[in-house]
């Protein structure tokens, strides 16, 4: 009889032990699983070291992964080419456990949508478009406020332009491309009136080929500044530095391989944004939304001045640059008039993105071709 | 800062850089289709050449070296399409496909690492008194040395297959294998060597894109040149000169939509980017509806792999 | 060559096509030992990722399903004499052709109207297609590989100019592409994958075409015709008939391929739908002997090969160009094989069924339909 207060004891103890381990086990579990890292696959349609578009969106994948270490996996697939290819990549990552997927390039929406509608637990990032309404886990991301910046190399490009002639070299003539054109034209004429830029189209996004005789083209035509918009700036900006014209690059800074011909020119910083977003994953306040951001955000950056390019001007593109990001000035302002003396923009109107994705005309001092719809 | 120059003048000047090379890669076709051998992976040749000539180049900062490496490296590639087609017999369509895919990813896996590094390129070159013509001069004699190397080779190879007692025994294993071996001609050696020397023109046309054009290598810099170069030979009925006019119209197309463009010329872009094409397809068309002078204009062994009676 | 018996030359044919691919793989994976990889694991992933479960199944036969069809189309005309190399123009013309009737029906239409209609017009494209180099080889005799090659070509420019240009989606007018095709016009789906009725369809084609070919006088006629013109002449065989019919057939099976894209996968037509399915069709026809059931089973293979080197991204960390660097490696030896098996068939005194797909030299009309002798000449 003794020994029953005992025993009751020990049960008591031991069953209390069980549960305190069933306890810590559980919460380990709830913890651990919290912590499971979150899988995050990028797609890209070229190469990621391409010292473009794609090598953008690369480093920004590259300091996510380095920022959310332990809680972020990544996955990166290169040259998807924008076809049912890309549907097949997109369904192996989400069945990889990948929960998010960035879209990078243009012709990918399509593809992602449908994925989407087949695996409502996986998010998708699209960049570039604007995502139709209903989606429920497609959102998009871009900077398009990122003409803000042509703005200013436009401003610097007419300042040092001697034979007031700028060549542009661009891949297809998407609205994206047509703003940056207009942008920079307007604040290239803004300093120096008598400025004209030239487009040609090579219809492709990479062809080093086609782009280094496009360029030859314009310096024959006694351009002495070269801008282009295509994957990568790369073999424009060098057939510049050969022919000694000066050189603005866009996706990605490419001062270092043209030392002596490089202006300045447009970057993306995508590793905030995308550490954001997958934070805002991560605490499920996610929105299916498109985001767009303006200059002040940071995700898209003006590239280093070169060396060619004299304190007065940096300090005039600096300084528009400012007046920008305070809102003092804009760079389509009403009344906006294109080349053919048709009103664009009235007083009122809202410069949103649905205004800036119907963009196909150009603005006076731009010679060249848009196809006609 | 440049002075505008003349507008057909440079349309020309830009037609001679744009066709080199893929006359580069044609002529070399012709010369390897016209022994009976059909080498349908020049677009994985050119690819190939092209990454060499920036490895060489990078590595030596020695242009020559460069070209020198490239010519190798297709020499390599064209024995190897050799022993596949000659001594093993392979169907030389599926090998020249499968040659394109290998070579393809080979150059796009190592070439990664070379991607806007930079490396010593070509420039033009003033010929010294024939620069100096008013406008041919211009247009002919102030480009770059390897177009030079090229006024010489459409007519080396010309001569060599028409006028020289190896082009007599060339023609003869591409049309009549048999009666060429019974008349005591290595078919098989004869055949090797056209295999070698048209993929190492072929590679000296890759190599030209990576040197004078991109000066540097980027994935994918043929954007399927060689194939053209295919469809080049065809519509040049195996003769060098007319391959010569052919990718001088393929390169007449290109250069000038892109400088109308750059002129502000209203047509559309699209219609001009589609010229080049339109232009040798429709004469490649053409030149095949026509051919009915000799019932079968091409080589009469083109493709078929000759199997030497012990 | 004849029928779908399990013969002793068959097993040797396959043994040493295996042998060469095995070869490829070694020599791949030595490769990929020198750069530091582990080519076991990478095989094993490649593998993994195309059969491993039920989603990667339906994608590879996913990806099977237009190289089935072209390969099909190379080994109709193949089977009478013919090298079709133009199945990827053949491909597109379909494509154009199922989109038109697409674009141009009311949304309203039922699905087996539209699907059908969508059929028609693909299939009518791709005979057009591929008349052209039907006619010229019958009447001028002009080789059809470069003319069909050609046709390649200019199938692409006249995708473009019709997705720039006349069929440009009118609310996205930045992107070159049609609007989306309307709910009717997507062909059946299993549940839950992108596996689509046309991979059955594709199956369908290739047993009919094993019979047609074995068992019937037409098919039997074929097989003459393409192994002995000459003796097919002295039978009396209306030869250019067969010509013209096999190269429209050929046309008309390769459209099938675009309409099973354009409709099933893509919802629309836009640049790019097909990255060379044409000449991997090519590939597969040869590597299977022309065989139609082989050719099911080689393309299911390859469709494997393809659809599972994502993983070679995905998992390895690889770049994309290692799939074509193991792709062409393979190829590569396999076509080198190819004589050394015909010695090896030669002194087990077998018949190898033959792998030729090009046109037959003159055969002398002494010599019986001996494949391997008339192989040895071609």
């Amino acid at each position: 009889m003794q020994n029953k207060p005992r025993i009751m004891a020990a049960r008591f103890f031991l069953r209390a032990l069980l549960v305190a381990i069933y306890w810590v086990a559980f919460c380990s579990a709830v913890h651990a699983a919290d912590n499971k890292p979150l899988k995050v696959g990028f797609i890209y349609t070229g190469s990621a070291t391409d010292w473009g578009w794609n090598n953008a969106h690369d480093l920004g994948r590259q300091y996510l992964e380095s920022t959310k270490r332990g809680s972020v996996i990544t996955t990166r697939a290169e040259n998807i080419p924008e076809n049912s290819d890309c549907e097949r990549v997109m369904e192996k990552m989400v069945a990889q456990g990948n929960k998010v997927i960035f879209a990078t390039s243009y012709g990918f929406l399509e593809p992602a949508l449908r994925v989407a509608k087949r695996h409502p637990d996986v998010r998708f990032m699209h960049c570039g478009r604007l995502v139709p309404a209903g989606s429920k886990n497609v959102g998009s991301y871009f900077c398009s406020d990122y003409y803000e910046y042509l703005y200013a190399a436009g401003i610097t490009a007419a300042k040092m332009t001697k034979s007031n002639k700028i060549g542009y070299v661009g891949g297809h003539p998407i609205p994206a491309l047509v703003w940056c054109i207009n942008a920079f034209t307007l604040g290239a004429r803004s300093v120096n009136p008598k400025a004209t830029v030239h487009v040609v189209w090579t219809n492709s996004w990479e062809d080093p080929a086609l782009e280094a005789e496009a360029a030859r083209g314009l310096i024959e035509r006694g351009c002495d500044v070269l801008l282009s918009t295509l994957n990568t700036s790369l073999t424009v900006c060098k057939v510049a530095e050969k022919a000694k014209v000066y050189s603005i690059g866009t996706n990605f800074d490419l001062h270092t391989l043209v030392p002596s011909g490089w202006l300045t020119g447009q970057s993306w910083n995508w590793g905030p944004l995308y550490v954001k977003v997958v934070e805002s994953i991560q605490n499920n306040t996610w929105k299916p939304d498109n985001l767009r951001y303006g200059l002040a955000d940071g995700y898209v950056v003006l590239a280093p001045f070169g060396k060619a390019v004299p304190k007065a001007v940096q300090a005039q593109a600096l300084d528009a640059i400012e007046k920008l990001k305070q809102h003092k000035r804009a760079v389509f302002a009403p009344p906006l008039k294109d080349r053919d003396g048709a009103v664009r923009l009235v007083k009122g109107e809202p410069i949103d993105t649905a205004w800036l994705e119907k963009m196909n005309w150009f603005v006076p001092g731009v010679e060249g071709n848009l196809p006609k719809k | 800062m440049t002075d505008s120059v003349p507008f057909f003048v440079a349309v020309a000047s830009g037609m001679i850089r744009c066709a080199t090379p893929v006359l580069l890669a044609s002529v070399g076709e012709c010369l390897t289709q016209r022994s009976g051998v059909m080498n349908l992976g020049l677009e994985g040749i050119m690819l190939a050449g092209a990454l060499v000539a920036v490895v060489v180049s990078y590595f030596t900062q020695n242009v020559l070296l460069a070209i020198l490496a490239a010519l190798l490296v297709g020499l390599v590639i064209g024995f190897v399409h050799g022993v596949i087609c000659i001594r093993l017999q392979a169907n030389q369509v599926a090998a020249g496909i499968a040659m394109t895919i290998l070579l393809g990813g080979i150059t796009a896996f190592f070439g990664v690492n070379f991607v806007g590094k930079s490396i010593a390129t070509i420039s033009a070159v003033k010929i010294p008194v024939l620069g100096d013509i008013p406008i041919v001069g211009t247009i002919f004699f102030n480009q770059d040395p390897l177009v030079y190397l090229c006024y010489f080779i459409v007519p080396v190879v010309y001569w060599l297959i028409n006028r020289t007692s190896f082009g007599l025994s060339l023609r003869a294993v591409g049309e009549d294998p048999r009666a060429a071996a019974a008349a005591g001609i290595d078919v098989q050696r004869v055949r090797y060597l056209c295999t070698m020397l048209g993929a190492s023109l072929a590679a000296l046309g890759g190599a030209y894109l990576a040197l004078v054009y991109a000066q540097g290598w980027v994935e994918n810099i043929t954007a399927g040149r060689g194939w053209i170069a295919v469809g080049l030979v065809m519509f040049a009925a195996w003769n060098p000169w007319k391959a010569l006019i052919g990718a001088y119209l393929f390169g007449l197309a290109i250069s000038l939509q892109l400088r109308l463009q750059a002129a502000g010329s209203d047509v559309s872009p699209y219609l001009l980017g589609m010229l080049p094409y339109f232009l040798v397809i429709t004469a490649m068309a053409l030149s095949s509806i026509m051919a009915r002078r000799k019932s079968q204009s091409h080589p009469a062994a083109l493709g078929i792999p000759y199997a030497e009676q012990t | 060559m004849i029928g779908i018996r399990i013969s002793k030359a068959t097993i040797v044919a396959c043994l040493g096509s295996l042998g060469s691919i095995l070869c490829g793989l070694l020599v791949v994976g030595l490769f990929l030992l020198l750069a530091g990889r582990n080519p076991i694991n990478i095989y094993s992933g490649i593998f993994a990722s195309a059969f491993g479960d039920n989603f990667a199944i339906s994608e590879t036969l996913v990806a099977a399903t237009p190289v089935m069809f072209c390969a099909l189309a190379v080994a109709v005309a193949g089977r009478v004499g013919l090298m079709n190399i133009g199945v990827e123009g053949q491909l597109l013309a379909g494509a154009i052709g199922s989109t038109f009737v697409a674009l141009a029906m009311p949304e309203t239409t039922p699905a087996w109207l539209m699907l059908s209609l969508m059929c028609i017009s693909g299939c009518l494209c791709g005979a057009l297609w591929s008349a052209i180099p039907a006619v010229l080889k019958v009447g001028l005799n002009v080789n059809e590989t470069i003319v069909s090659l050609l046709l390649n070509y200019v199938a692409v420019l006249v995708l473009e100019f019709l997705i720039h240009g006349p069929w440009q989606d009118p609310t996205n007018v930045s992107w070159p592409q049609t609007q989306a095709f309307p709910a009717c016009a997507e062909l059946l789906h299993m549940p839950e994958s992108r596996l689509h009725l046309g991979f059955f369809i594709a199956v369908v084609i290739g047993i009919a075409l094993a019979i047609l070919l074995a068992k019937t006088a037409i098919g039997f006629r074929a097989n003459v015709i393409g192994a002995n013109p000459e003796a097919a002449k002295y039978a009396h065989y209306k030869v250019n008939r067969y010509l013209i019919a096999a190269m429209l057939v050929s046309g008309a099976v390769a459209a099938l391929a675009g309409f099973s894209q354009v409709s099933a996968i893509e919802g629309r037509l836009r640049s790019g739908i097909s990255p060379g399915y044409g000449y991997t069709g090519f590939l597969v026809c040869w590597l299977a002997r022309q065989n139609p059931i082989a050719i099911i089973f080689t393309s299911v293979l390859l469709g494997g090969f393809l659809s599972g080197a994502d993983n070679l991204q995905l998992t390895e960390k690889l770049p994309f160009a290692t799939v074509n660097i193991l792709e062409g490696a393979i190829f590569l030896f396999l076509l080198g094989s190819e004589s050394s098996l015909k010695r090896l068939a030669e002194k087990m005194q077998l018949r190898l069924p033959s792998k030729n797909v090009t046109s037959p030299p003159e055969p002398t009309p002494t010599q019986p339909v001996n494949l391997e002798t008339s192989e040895a000449g071609a």
